[in-house]
């Protein structure tokens, strides 16, 4: 696919950036004295529908709007596969849960996906692993073994994590995106960082850390987990070595101060398609974007429900793409 | 070969035409794409981006301008057609290949330029001023190849 392909999807996709919320907005809606005026400030905005008050259903209506969007702007739909490969892998956990516990897994599914949400919970159940995306297939009949064997999820879920790593990091290698690969080598690491951390914090041994750990990109591979082994303070220690330094202060402060440290660095990375006209970038930044804001406005009405004061709402809201 | 010189000319027009229009129709293209991008966001955009689109456009006009006057001075046009030597119709081809490449070289820049223009007032649609001014800074460079495949095609006596 040539650069210039993406002319229309660009247009539209800077179109819909002018309408994204911006940092004054959001600041405005952090500072709502009510869920409801935080409601009307949205709908203000365009974000929210008349009468629709449930923030999952506003979320759910925000992310298929997105998602459809960049369905019908991109020259060719396959190309979106690499935004949601970390869904499908988190689909194929709670598809093989449910099975596992014999229930519906259609309401714990992730959107967006390019998977065949039916065909996937058919599959397990038939344990007809073949009819998955070669990318799953290998993975879910291994992860299934491993936890009829052994009655363990969590075996299995580190299975399908260290897979679904490992595919980001196919990804980033594949890409001729320089921008696309730096944001999926980053999700890579700091998945990596918070596996390695669980890892520290519950005392797991070396065995089971490289077994959890998927390929990085940004450090050693075999370094994170031998620190991971000795210990939460020893794994920050060797963190702040790397290029991941920013992100050891925030893991100093707290696991939700980590998350709001990725989250924000990757619409920093975002923030250079900016500057580019041609290409997936600007599409792949905007939904990275969109997302964060989604997350942001969530976090919002949520702590708006629960009466949590504007300053503690304030320390975790995500910074925006605008 | 008798006609020689007159083939050449016509490889010249010839050139000027295709070479020219392909950057045109390339550039054109592209900003239509983009254009469309736009529109389906806000229609009111319409009249800004078509001025954009129009911008590629001009270097194929200008490759079909040279070859009508090839056309003329070599009198295909009138029916009288000129005697030519080689080197004559070398002259004239020689004369056309400013315009024929730089038309298709500029068409494919500006419709860059003016697509990255359309995002542009897509994004915040009080800038098409500047948008159209940075795209027609590119005009500049099939202008002047223009007036000098122009002045060449005169001056071939």
């Amino acid at each position: 696919m040539r650069e210039t392909d993406y002319a229309y999807a660009v247009a539209r996709i800077r179109a819909n950036e002018g309408k994204l919320l911006t940092t004054a907005m959001l600041d405005e809606l952090v500072a709502a004295p009510s869920f409801d005026r935080a409601l009307a400030l949205l709908r203000s905005h365009g974000w929210a529908e008349e009468g629709v008050t449930d923030v999952s259903a506003l979320v759910a209506a925000q992310n298929e709007r997105l998602w459809t969007l960049l369905q019908e702007s991109v020259p060719d739909k396959e190309e979106l596969q690499v935004l949601t490969s970390l869904n499908d892998f988190y689909n194929l956990k709670a598809a093989l849960k449910c099975m596992l516990t014999n229930v519906d897994p259609a309401p714990y599914y992730v959107q967006p996906t390019m998977l065949d949400l039916g065909l996937l919970t058919d599959a397990m159940r038939r344990h007809a692993f073949e009819k998955l995306p070669p990318s799953l297939a290998d993975c879910a009949r291994e992860a299934y073994e491993t936890a009829t064997r052994t009655e363990s999820g969590q075996s299995a879920d580190v299975i399908i994590d260290a897979a679904a790593l490992a595919c980001l990091s196919k990804q980033a290698d594949e890409t001729e995106s320089a921008l696309q690969a730096k944001i999926l080598r980053f999700i890579c690491d700091s998945t990596n960082i918070k596996i390695a951390v669980r890892c520290a914090r519950t005392g797991k041994d070396l065995s089971f850390t490289q077994s959890a750990v998927g390929p990085c990109c940004g450090f050693d591979r075999d370094g994170l987990c031998a620190a991971a082994v000795q210990g939460e303070s020893a794994l920050l220690g060797w963190l702040y070595a790397t290029p991941y330094r920013d992100g050891v202060t925030a893991l100093q402060r707290s696991t939700t101060a980590f998350e709001k440290w990725c989250d924000d660095s990757i619409v920093a990375l975002c923030r250079e398609a900016k500057y580019l006209f041609f290409g997936f970038e600007p599409i792949a930044a905007y939904y990275f974007a969109k997302s964060a804001e989604i997350k942001a406005v969530r976090i919002v009405l949520s702590a708006k429900l629960s009466g949590v004061p504007a300053e503690t709402i304030r320390e975790r809201v995500r910074d925006l793409y605008v | 070969m008798s006609n020689l010189g007159l083939v050449l000319a016509l490889v010249g027009a010839a050139a000027a035409v295709i070479f020219a229009g392909i950057g045109s129709a390339k550039g054109v293209g592209m900003v239509g794409q983009a254009s469309a991008g736009a529109l389906s966001e806000d229609t009111s955009l319409f009249g800004k981006v078509l001025i954009l689109q129009l911008l590629p456009g001009t270097q194929g006009l200008y490759g079909f301008i040279i070859a009508i006057f090839v056309l003329i001075r070599t009198g295909l046009l009138s029916g009288a057609v000129a005697d030519l030597t080689w080197q004559q119709g070398l002259l004239y081809l020689v004369a056309c290949l400013p315009i024929a490449v730089c038309g298709l070289l500029s068409g494919i820049h500006q419709g860059k330029v003016a697509a990255a223009g359309v995002s542009l007032v897509a994004k915040k649609n009080d800038q098409s001023g500047r948008a159209i001014t940075m795209a027609s800074l590119v005009e500049f460079y099939a202008i002047l190849p223009f007036l000098i495949s122009f002045l060449a095609v005169f001056r071939i006596g």
